[in-house]
């Protein structure tokens, strides 16, 4: 009898542990959403420097073909200056790193690896603020991270997952809505907007040239047709990622209100999340500050 | 409710429209259109206060270039008054962008 009641508790024991952890559903969508979010932040970290780099490449060009320009008469890198570019690649990162934290939230058994995460995350949102965070915001974030290498480690992560998620669902689309922006070509004053503007202008010269007749040398017209296909390719460069960046942005935010809707469907609370949630979303205010 | 990047923009497209059907394309034309993409940029890069006169007036003029520049799509001789107007444009907008700078 003492047997069969050992078996039982050990048996109610086990069903107590496996049912502590997210269902199913909530790990795919925790999935799908922390990979369209990684997905938008790595496109934002790496068009922002691409755009830059093409602003600088067709202005140089620009001022090559057209003899009005002169050197003061463009600054070769507006509007894309360094520092706000720079503040938005951060903050793209920070996005990508916080979806790559959630994806080890539901799928990563290790906790050091989900301290490498947290790490990273917090590294690069220091990096956004231009400076390092405080001892005591890095501790409450570690603190939690070490504390999931326990034994609860399961329902430690469903609980994290639960409370960060919600937390972050209004600065996520927040900050999806100022990408939207910076790369849309119908009513954005962005940066792709700039990038599409600099190309056009660049094939505006050029077209003075290319349709000038014998008016300019072969040397001369071949600068103009090199300007000429450079700006064409970035025309239709700027369209294409316009077009990809407006699918990444929808589906992180459709990904995002549907694994709020679901992570919804069971309740955790800990005292020791909450604090985790609120250091999370104070991070995420301060550097959404800077991106306006 | 109409802004001043939207007229710019519609300007711009129209004057695209006329140089492209031209050949070769008239230096008005092309001189107006790097104008405006010098000014397009500008807009992008100043902190614009769009509820001021200036704004306004920049906008208003800007609607109208941008109604000149489709009438002259379908009639050529109206072209130089459209880029009367959209001259006229510019440089309220030049005075826009140099009170926000």
């Amino acid at each position: 009898m003492k047997k069969l009641v050992r078996i039982l508790f050990c048996a109610l024991v086990v069903a107590l542990i496996s049912g502590c952890g997210l269902t199913n559903n909530q790990i795919v969508k925790t999935q799908s959403f922390g990979a369209a979010t990684a997905s938008i932040g790595k496109l934002g970290e790496e068009e922002f420097v691409n755009i830059r780099n093409g602003i600088i490449e067709m202005n140089k060009e620009l001022v090559s073909i057209d003899n009005t320009k002169t050197s003061n008469s463009l600054v070769f890198d507006k509007p894309t200056f360094a520092e706000p570019t720079s503040k938005r690649i951060a903050a793209s990162k920070a996005l990508k790193l916080y979806g790559e934290l959630l994806v080890k939230l539901v799928t990563e058994d290790r906790s050091e690896n989900l301290q490498k995460a947290a790490n990273a995350f917090i590294d690069n949102t220091a990096v956004a603020l231009n400076k390092e965070l405080s001892a005591d915001k890095k501790g409450a974030i570690n603190k939690i991270i070490v504390g999931l290498g326990s034994y609860w480690l399961d329902k430690k992560k469903a609980d994290s997952a639960k409370e960060i998620i919600p937390a972050y669902q209004q600065p996520v689309d927040d900050l999806a809505d100022l990408l939207r922006e910076d790369f849309s070509l119908e009513d954005g004053l962005g940066y792709l907007k700039a990038y599409e503007t600099t190309a056009k202008r660049l094939k505006n010269a050029s077209m003075r040239l290319v349709n000038a007749g014998n008016k300019y040398t072969v040397l001369e017209r071949d600068r103009a047709v090199h300007a000429f296909v450079m700006a064409e390719k970035a025309i239709i460069r700027s369209t294409e990622l316009s077009k990809k960046a407006k699918i990444s942005i929808d589906n992180l935010k459709k990904a995002n209100a549907e694994l709020v809707k679901v992570i919804a469907e069971q309740k955790y609370s800990t005292d020791d999340i909450k604090i985790y949630a609120k250091q999370i979303q104070e991070l995420v205010n301060m550097y959404q500050v800077l991106t306006y | 409710m109409s802004s001043l990047g939207k007229e710019l923009q519609e300007t711009i497209r129209n004057l695209e429209y006329i140089r492209d059907s031209q050949t070769p394309p008239s230096d008005d034309v092309l001189a107006n259109l790097d104008t405006l993409y010098g000014q397009q940029i500008d807009l992008i890069d100043a902190a614009v206060k769009k509820s001021t006169d200036e704004y306004a007036k920049a906008t208003k003029a800007m609607s109208e270039a941008a109604k000149k520049t489709k009438e002259a799509i379908d009639d050529l001789a109206k072209l130089e008054k459209a880029i009367e107007k959209v001259a006229g444009a510019m440089g309220m907008v030049t005075d826009l962008l140099s009170k926000a700078a």
